[in-house]
């Protein structure tokens, strides 16, 4: 039983890490249509620049990061991704897995393969609770980073102007560019936003376990995350990453931890062919 | 003679697909002018119209040659976002309302490009169809033609446009209710000295509406001359237009 | 896939089958004595070419031609590997019975794996492939710790019919003829009518309710046949390096044939060849590199590893945005140039 319970709860403080990553995801793919396979990278690189600021404590150094890769973001946009536009699935994600390849390289180049550690955003490492569970401090935080940036987000797209314009542009990107919106803007920030929100994930991991560019892998989750959360809810992100994270825990405490990731692909297997539009999604928002 | 506003000159578009839709096209626009173009389906109207707007691109269309100038300013490859800057706000074919955002994110989304300095409350729409107002946060998709065509206006004046480009404004709508759309976008189009781009197949009833007129036919002008001068011209644009006679044609209204 | 590999010349090209058969016996000339006039390096180097050509084509023929994007192939690489490896330890097979029991578990795996094709399209059949290749590479694990232990299958020095093949030499010369074979193969589909049934999948993938029956075969003939190929050059891969271990068969893995299809040119089968060259050699350039002048303090040139990973993503992405139509596009270009200036403009 407590196992079962100290499953459920780091599960979903993992997967609120998926979640987070997930949410770029979506914000990029709703918006512009791409398939991002950067996620990872995105994080990664997040987690290692942290955990260079790490003598800062965890919360300047996260906000740095989370600044510095949303401007990796951005500048991704305005360089590579910008022209891919309506160019198909195949052209964004390959560009977007070259960007992968730069940015892990980059990131050995210039910050060193050595891997680093990064304190716990708060003092006490763990939090007992009842029944005898315990819950690290960090995924706690997790979740609670991860829910807030959902819940900005979402209102940050009904009322700011650009999330009002990428809302129209993911739906009628024609109608959208007729009343104003600026592709090239407006995608910016969806992928500033995705670089911030990945590098927050990344530090949060870099807090629980080490910074060091191979945590990438970690990312993969959030593909099914967003799958199971249906690819145009941001809600859904959030709740998908919880799932794939508890989904994830119960296998590996009652199946072994080699059943980890296998798992998680499981359940996005089966989203896609029970369910391909998720839990929240729109059926057939799928673009060619 | 009116300052020269809009200027088209032998525009010559095709799409990816092969379709070679507009042949050595020239249109003028004064201040405040209701110009209109007239044409048989597939004539490339809507063309026109994408071209001006910024939207080629968005359809797959190039602009081979050609040049399109605002205020004397070349804006042949300026992209949508731009051009709705610079003053020029579309109606398009199809009303280009977005079904599953509310009438009043509808609204909004044109506000979201303005400096804020200078929006005007979404209210102002409603003044002007209050039917808009009672359904505000209903989605777009819900209203009827009539109404989503009234939102289409009320968006395209919300942008402080100097030139309203309308396609098919009265496609599918009831006489009445066209008058009254177009009622409303004269009376307003006169306060701010907005010139129009009416593009229609109701010849008659844009021609009622109108100062001047193209006739367009397999992407080129035919004819051109005003209301007046287009309806005495008898068969020759008629035929064009496929109306037995142009001068007793009820079609419409 | 919105690359447009239009296979018709602009220019007509008389007597082009007479042509055609002086090229390839160019390169099987090229092929035969290649080991004997370079250095064992080199001829390592073109083994791996060789070797990366018999797996990037087969994923051509299915992503280029057949317009479905899959990330799936190193699995097919590992399920060839360890069904060639229990077929050759429990049987003691030769290399040719362990490949064809390997191509058919990786015609039956592809058959698998290709059934969500038949349901979804664009980004979520890429996910349902991601998805397999994990749960595959999984089962592979688990079928490696139960039969060859946690090091994985050890490969013995490859001998048929008792003949040792097993030097540099013999094993390029066994690798280049499998993948002449598998060149074969594919250029004769893509000129047959099944050529033109890939065609009509990637132009008719549109809706699972639109995917006729006809269209339905095709498509899972096509992920069958060419999972096929691939797992039966993991047999020989297996071999060529020895031993087959699960870590080997990662997602990068699978990416780089992708990379090899997108950088030679979409459904063109001489672009499986030239982006395979290409994507083998850039290691090789960045090491010669690294060698000569990264030294001490060589900035970072003192990375290679590094350096490797940034240059192979700007390749990828200065092929995706720069030459959509990939290496064998400038080819076609240049040759159609040259075709026009003997012919006098
Ligand atoms: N998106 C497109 N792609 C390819 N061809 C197009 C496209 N839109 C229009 N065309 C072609 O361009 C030509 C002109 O079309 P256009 O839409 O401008 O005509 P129109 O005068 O607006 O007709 P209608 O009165 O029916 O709206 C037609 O031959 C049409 O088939
Ligand atoms: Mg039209």
């Amino acid at each position: 039983m407590t196992d079962f319970l100290n499953a459920l709860l780091s599960g979903a403080g993992f997967g609120a890490l998926y979640g987070l990553v997930a949410l770029g995801l979506v914000v990029i793919f709703k918006s512009t249509g791409i398939l991002n396979f950067s996620g990872g990278a995105l994080m990664a690189v997040g987690g290692v620049v942290a955990a260079g600021l790490g003598a800062q404590g965890f919360w300047i150094a996260a906000g740095i990061a989370v600044v510095a890769v949303a401007g990796v973001g951005a500048v991704a946009n305005l360089t590579v991704m910008r022209p891919l536009l309506g160019r198909g699935l195949f052209p964004g994600v390959m560009v977007t897995i070259g960007l992968t390849s730069v940015i892990e390289g980059s990131s050995g180049i210039l910050f060193g393969r050595q891997p680093r550690f990064l304190a716990d955003p708060i003092g006490v490492p763990t939090f007992q609770l009842p029944f005898g569970t315990s819950m690290s401090s960090t995924l706690a935080v997790a979740f609670g980073l991860s829910a807030a940036a959902t819940a900005l987000l979402a209102v940050a797209f009904r009322r700011t102007s650009v999330g009002l314009q990428l809302r129209a542009a993911a739906v009628r990107p024609e109608v959208a560019a007729m009343f104003g919106a600026n592709p090239g803007r407006i995608f910016t920030y969806a992928w500033a936003v995705a670089g911030g929100l990945a590098a927050l994930a990344g530090a949060l991991l870099a807090s629980l376990t080490v910074a060091d560019i191979s945590i990438a892998a970690f990312a993969l989750r959030a593909f099914a995350a967003m799958i199971v959360g249906g690819v145009d809810s941001l809600g859904g992100a959030f709740l998908g990453g919880i799932l794939v994270g508890v989904t994830e825990l119960l296998a590996g405490t009652y199946l072994g931890d080699d059943f980890r990731l296998p798992s998680t692909m499981v359940v996005l297997m089966v989203f896609l062919m029970v369910r391909p539009q998720g839990l929240f999604g729109t059926p057939e928002v799928v673009r060619p | 003679m009116r300052q020269q506003f809009l200027s088209v000159r032998d525009l010559d578009v095709a799409y990816a697909s092969g379709a070679h839709a507009l042949r050595g096209v020239s249109i003028e626009v004064g201040a405040g002018e209701r110009v209109g173009i007239v044409g048989a389906n597939g004539a490339g109207k809507t063309t026109v119209a994408r071209a001006v707007t910024g939207l080629s691109s968005a359809f797959r269309a190039t602009v081979r040659h050609g040049r399109i100038s605002l205020a004397g300013k070349d804006m042949t490859r300026w992209p949508a976002w731009r051009v709705l800057g610079a003053g020029v706000v579309t109606i398009p074919e199809g009303r280009g309302v977005i079904s599953n955002m509310t009438v009043e994110d509808n609204l909004r989304l044109v506000l979201a490009a303005m400096p804020r300095s200078r929006r005007p409350a979404v209210a102002e729409a409603y003044a002007m169809y209050p039917v808009l107002g009672e359904r505000r946060r209903s989605m777009a998709g819900l209203l009827s033609g009539g109404e989503q065509q009234m939102l289409a206006v009320a968006r395209a004046l919300l942008a402080r446009p100097r030139l309203i480009v309308a396609d098919e404004l009265s496609l599918g709508l009831a006489p009445r209710i066209v008058t009254e759309i177009l009622d409303g976008l004269a009376a307003r189009a006169a306060d701010e000295g907005t010139a129009v781009l009416m593009i229609e197949q109701a010849v008659v009833m844009s021609l009622r509406f109108v100062d001047r007129a193209y006739v367009l036919d397999q992407g080129t002008v035919v004819a051109q001359g005003t209301s007046d001068e287009l309806r005495q011209a008898g068969d020759t644009t008629a035929r064009y237009l496929g109306v037995a006679d142009l001068s007793r044609s009820e079609e419409l209204l | 896939m919105t690359q447009s590999t239009s296979l018709a010349p602009p220019l007509a090209r008389p007597r082009a089958a007479g042509r055609r058969t002086v090229l390839a016996a160019l390169a099987v000339a090229i092929i035969a004595v290649l080991p004997l006039v370079v250095s064992p390096y080199w001829t390592t180097v073109a083994t791996n070419a060789a070797l990366a050509f018999a797996i990037a084509a087969p994923l051509n023929l299915l992503t280029g031609n057949a317009g479905q994007f899959s990330l799936g192939n190193a699995a097919f690489l590992v399920v060839g590997a360890y069904t060639g490896a229990y077929v050759t330890f429990t049987f003691d097979l030769e290399l040719p019975i362990a490949m064809l029991a390997a191509a058919a578990a990786g015609a039956l795996v592809g058959l698998i794996v290709g059934l969500p094709s038949l349901r979804l399209r664009g980004a979520y059949l890429l996910m349902s492939t991601l998805a397999a290749h994990y749960i595959l590479v999984f089962a592979a694990l688990k079928f490696q710790t139960s039969q060859f232990g946690a090091a994985g299958a050890i490969f013995p020095p490859l001998r048929i019919a008792g003949v040792d093949l097993s030097g540099e030499r013999s094993m390029y010369f066994v690798i280049a003829v499998f993948a002449a074979l598998i060149g074969l193969i594919i250029a004769n589909i893509m000129r047959s009518g099944h050529g033109r049934a890939l065609e009509a999948v990637k132009a008719r993938d549109v809706a699972a309710a639109a995917c006729g029956i006809s269209v339905a075969r095709a498509k899972l003939w096509v992920w069958s046949l060419t999972s096929a190929m691939i797992a039966a050059a993991g047999v020989l891969q297996a071999y060529y390096l020895g031993s087959a271990s699960v870590e080997y068969y990662t997602l990068n893995l699978a990416i780089t044939y992708v990379a090899m299809i997108l950088v030679g040119g979409l459904g063109s089968l001489g672009g499986s060849l030239l982006g395979a060259c290409f994507v083998t050699l850039v290691p090789v350039g960045v090491n010669h590199l690294s060698d000569a002048y990264g030294g001490e303090g060589g900035g970072i040139l003192a990375y290679p590893h590094e350096l490797q990973t940034v240059i192979y993503g700007l390749i990828i992405i200065a092929f995706v945005l720069l030459k959509p139509d990939g290496l064998i596009g400038l080819v076609r270009s240049a040759t159609d140039r040259v075709v026009r200036v003997r012919q006098g403009r």
